[in-house]
């Protein structure tokens, strides 16, 4: 597979490329973002706007494509075209990381476009480390896959999600994306400790990690990228600096998306922090 | 009860995918083989899911459909969402493209008794979006167009340039979107219309033709000579309407040759 490590970032903090910014980002601003990284599915099949934002932003920084669609974790057979737009559009954007979800998000004839989760067991295991090989083979370049954020678990399950993501390293050659935000949520939800999940990844194999503020309802976190880093997030963050530093990191925030110095800010945060770890 | 004894993730995700589609209540097998967190029940759970799907699905059609959303207000523009999603599943794997059935929806919604243009409305506003992500194509200046009459080359409207027409001022009502309040009662929006879209960098741009302007420019959206487009021309429009519609023609470089 070709190699896509001449195109790393340098500044390792980056954000999500989201349409209410594009203004502002029209005027080429001097910022601190170091990278951007844009939903896949918004940008591949579009000659508008949106294309021509990115392209000018690509003239300026590494960019990473993370996919919302691509169903690893489903029965029905590939959407070809899909996979067929995709390869495409990587070739064109040349991003540094491809990226999409461990999970399926519907049918073939009925996308939820959500996150749905699956039992961590060995015949998916074995179903989803087959996917990931065809698909990677297909695109011709590894991707990474995210840890999910679940309102569920399910019965059958004879993995936890960090064992399985370590099986499937044994497996496949794919890359990690961590998501420090679904760990937090999901160990809130049910009761463990998150460096459980942390201790468990070989973070060699990850090669992004995304933050973003969850929100609260009925005592339970919901993943919904709608507010500021909260305190908790940080130390996480801050004990998987203890063990790896580096790691491209995402800040994310997808609903009542605020303007683009408000991201900035948050992600100065998390420079200061990565910088203080360094020394 | 054993996901892989009884029922295997395959037939699971079936089961999972119906209910949260139909917003169906699970049944108590199908949840035995979810374990309830210590802070939120199985049941909770799938209802979590059903939730979050009708909510994304409704966000995306007010983000589409802004216009309409914004005319019939939250009660009414929910209500037609919620019909619209339980009838027509997403097939695009872009959430954003959600909604290409939605104007023919509302034409057969009873809602539309209570608003006449919410088809119309939503025609326009989803054919917006279809153009939003075309291509800007080039167009020919005024003086290619001149160079292109005087060689006889044929000219047609550029594909990033779309004519619609409508029986209500659709322009006046699309623009109420981002008016501070309601003025829909302030005027009379009972009046056909007549519309180009085009691109100009980047944006969207309406221009109002007249009606004889807008069917003389219709006939350019099949290639045809200047003399085979002036010949069509006959006596329903005024010259100087020609002359205006020349001019914009111009200035907006959508023909191409």
């Amino acid at each position: 597979m070709e190699n896509h490590k001449l195109l790393q970032p340098t500044n390792i903090f980056g954000v999500g490329l989201r349409s209410p910014h594009y203004s502002y980002l029209d005027s080429r601003p001097a910022t601190k973002v170091g990278w951007f990284e844009v939903i896949s599915e918004n940008y591949f099949r579009t000659n508008g706007r949106p294309r021509a934002v990115l392209d000018k932003i690509r003239a300026d920084f590494p960019v990473a494509c993370h996919g919302v669609s691509l169903s690893i974790a489903s029965f029905d057979d590939f959407d070809w075209k899909y996979l067929e737009d995709l390869k495409k559009f990587f070739a064109e954007t040349e991003p540094f990381l491809v990226s999409d979800h461990l999970c399926f998000t519907g049918l073939a004839k009925s996308n939820l476009h959500n996150l749905l989760p699956f039992a961590y067991t060995n015949s998916n295991l074995n179903h989803v480390a087959d996917r990931i090989d065809l698909v990677q083979s297909f695109l011709g370049r590894p991707m990474a896959f995210e840890n999910l954020s679940a309102y569920f678990n399910y019965r059958d399950s004879t993995m936890t999600e960090a064992e399985f993501i370590g099986e499937l390293a044994k497996k496949t050659d794919c890359h990690f994306l961590l998501d420090l935000n679904n760990i937090l949520v999901n160990s809130h939800n049910n009761q463990t400790d998150p460096m459980d999940f942390i201790q468990k990844i070989n973070l060699d194999r990850v090669k992004e990690i995304h933050m973003a503020g969850f929100s609260v309802r009925e005592g339970f976190y919901f993943d919904t990228h709608s507010n500021p880093l909260y305190p908790e997030l940080i130390k996480l963050y801050e004990k998987v600096l203890e063990l790896k530093k580096d790691i491209p990191v995402l800040y994310e925030w997808d609903e009542n998306i605020p303007e683009f110095q408000i991201l900035e800010n948050q992600i100065n945060e998390l420079r200061k922090i990565h910088e203080s770890k360094a020394v | 009860m054993s996901l892989e004894k009884y029922m295997n993730q395959k037939q699971f995700n079936l089961f999972f995918v119906d209910i949260i589609k139909n917003q169906k209540i699970p049944s108590e097998d199908f949840l035995s083989h979810i374990i309830d967190s210590p802070k939120l029940s199985a049941k909770r759970a799938i209802e979590v899911y059903q939730e979050d799907y009708m909510a994304r699905l409704t966000e995306a059609l007010k983000n589409t459909f802004r216009g309409t959303y914004s005319l019939i207000g939250d009660d009414d523009f929910n209500l037609l969402a919620k019909e619209y999603i339980e009838a027509t599943p997403s097939l695009s794997s872009d959430l954003d493209d959600y909604g290409d059935e939605f104007s023919e929806f509302c034409s057969r919604h009873g809602l539309s008794n209570n608003y006449n243009f919410l088809s119309s409305l939503a025609e326009f506003e989803w054919e917006f979006r279809l153009l939003f992500h075309k291509e800007k194509s080039n167009g020919l200046t005024a003086e290619e167009i001149q160079l292109a009459i005087a060689e006889e080359d044929k000219l047609s409207l550029v594909s990033s340039c779309k004519l619609l027409s409508f029986n209500f001022l659709i322009s006046e009502l699309y623009a109420l979107k981002d008016a501070s309040d309601d003025n829909s009662s302030a005027f009379d929006y009972q009046n056909p219309e007549w519309l180009v879209l085009y691109k100009k960098n980047q944006f969207i741009m309406i221009k109002t033709l007249s009606q004889s302007q807008w069917e003389f420019l219709k006939y350019l959206e099949t290639p045809k000579t200047m003399m085979e487009w002036i010949s069509l021309a006959q006596n329903n429009i005024e010259a100087s309407e020609i002359q205006e519609l020349f001019e914009f023609i111009s200035a907006s470089e959508i023909v191409s040759n």
